[in-house]
C-alpha cells in the first residue's frame, strides 16, 4: 500500500498529528513507506487530504493521542530503525506544535523490502510507464 | 482455518450457481409451463424426495448412508460457520512493548529479514524461514537451509544461529535451525 503524501494544515488535532507522524516516519532513512496493513488497520481518514495509509492516531484516556505507524522498511536492523522513527516523530510533532498531544508511538513493520526486490519492482514500473522500453 | 475459508468461497460460488440455474428453470417454466421444470428435472426430484420422506415417516430404519450424509452435512455447516464468523487475525509478532509504545512486525517481514541473514552465512545456498508468533510476545523462527554436501551440518547450523543473533538477541525470538544437503549444482554463498 503506497504512502499517501498528504499533510493537512487544517483538520482535527488527531488527523494533523497522524499526518505529521507519517511524514516524519517516511523521511527516516531505512523506511520505504507507509503501509495500511492487510486489514487496513493503519489508515487515518484526513478528510479533503484523502486517507493516510500507514498511520492510526487514537485518543488516549488521559489525554493526547497514541500514534500507531504501519511501515515498510528496507533490510536494516528493525529496533534501531524504530528508535529513529520515534525520534523523528517526536521532533516533527514538537515542531508542528503538537508535542503535548503526542502519546505512545507504536511501530509495526508490515513488510521488509529486499533491495533486489525493490530494484525489480522499480524496473517493472519503469517498463509500465515507458510502454515496454526501459528508461535510459 | 484456511480450509474453512476456502470451503466458504467454494460453497458460496456453488450455491450462487445453483441459484442462478434454478432461476433460469423458473423463468423457463414461466414462459412455457412444464418445459423449464421438466428440463431441470424438478418433478423427478420431487418424487424422489417425497418417497424418502414417506419412508422416514413410515418408521423405516435409518439407512447408514443417510446417517453419514447427515453427519457430513452438519460438519460442513460447522466449517462454513467457522469460516464465516471467526474473524481473521493479523498475525503480528510483538517484539517489544513498553509504556512508550510497542514494536511489532508481521510474520512475512520477520521471515524476510531472517532469510536474508541466513543466506549471508558461508556455506548456505538457500534458506526458508517460518515465523510463529507467541501470544505473550516474541515468537519462534524455524530456519530450513540448504548447504553443499561436503560441509559440516552442525557447523553450518551454528553459523546460521550466530548470524541470526542480531535479530533474535534483542527480542524474545527463538530460532531453530535445520540444514539439508543441497542438490548438486546449487550455488553457495
Amino acid at each position: 500500500m503506497p504512502l499517501t503524501p498528504a499533510h493537512p494544515a487544517s483538520g482535527t488535532v488527531r488527523t494533523r498529528l497522524a499526518a505529521v507522524a507519517l511524514e516524519a516516519a517516511a523521511g527516516v532513512d531505512g523506511v520505504v513507506g507507509g503501509d495500511a496493513g492487510p486489514n487496513r488497520l493503519h489508515v487515518t481518514e484526513s478528510g479533503s487530504g484523502g486517507p493516510l495509509a500507514g498511520v492510526r492516531a487514537v485518543a488516549e484516556p488521559d489525554g493526547g493521542y497514541a500514534v500507531d505507524l504501519g511501515l515498510r522498511a528496507g533490510l536494516v536492523p528493525l529496533e534501531a530503525l524504530a528508535h529513529r522513527v520515534r525520534l523523528a516523530v517526536h521532533g516533527a510533532a514538537g515542531a508542528a506544535g503538537l508535542g503535548t498531544e503526542l502519546g505512545p508511538i507504536s511501530v509495526t513493520f508490515h513488510d521488509v523490502v529486499d533491495p533486489d526486490q525493490e530494484l525489480a519492482e522499480a524496473f517493472a514500473a519503469a517498463l509500465d510507464t515507458t510502454g515496454g522500453a526501459p528508461a535510459p | 482455518m484456511i480450509l474453512a475459508r476456502l470451503l466458504v468461497r467454494v460453497v458460496t460460488f456453488l450455491l450462487l450457481l445453483l441459484l442462478a440455474l434454478l432461476g433460469l428453470a423458473v423463468a423457463l417454466a414461466a414462459i412455457e409451463p412444464g418445459t423449464g421444470a421438466d428440463a431441470a428435472g424438478l418433478p423427478g426430484l420431487r418424487d424422489q424426495v417425497g418417497a424418502w420422506f414417506d419412508g422416514l415417516e413410515g418408521g423405516e430404519g435409518i439407512a447408514v448412508p443417510s446417517l453419514i450424509g447427515g453427519a457430513a452435512a452438519a460438519l460442513l455447516g460447522l466449517l462454513l460457520l467457522i469460516g464465516l464468523l471467526v474473524p481473521r487475525r493479523e498475525r503480528l509478532v510483538v517484539l517489544r512493548r513498553t509504556d512508550h509504545g510497542s514494536l511489532g512486525a508481521r510474520r512475512r517481514a520477520l521471515a524476510g529479514v531472517a532469510r536474508s541473514l541466513a543466506e549471508q552465512t558461508r556455506g548456505v545456498s538457500a534458506a526458508k524461514v517460518k515465523v510463529k508468533p507467541r501470544r505473550r510476545g516474541g515468537g519462534r523462527l524455524r530456519v530450513n537451509a540448504a548447504r553443499p554436501r561436503p560441509t559440516d551440518e552442525k557447523a553450518v547450523e551454528r553459523s546460521i544461529a550466530d548470524q541470526l543473533e542480531s535479530l533474535t538477541g534483542p527480542f524474545r525470538l527463538k530460532a531453530s535451525v535445520r540444514t539439508r544437503a543441497g542438490e548438486r549444482g546449487e550455488r553457495v554463498q
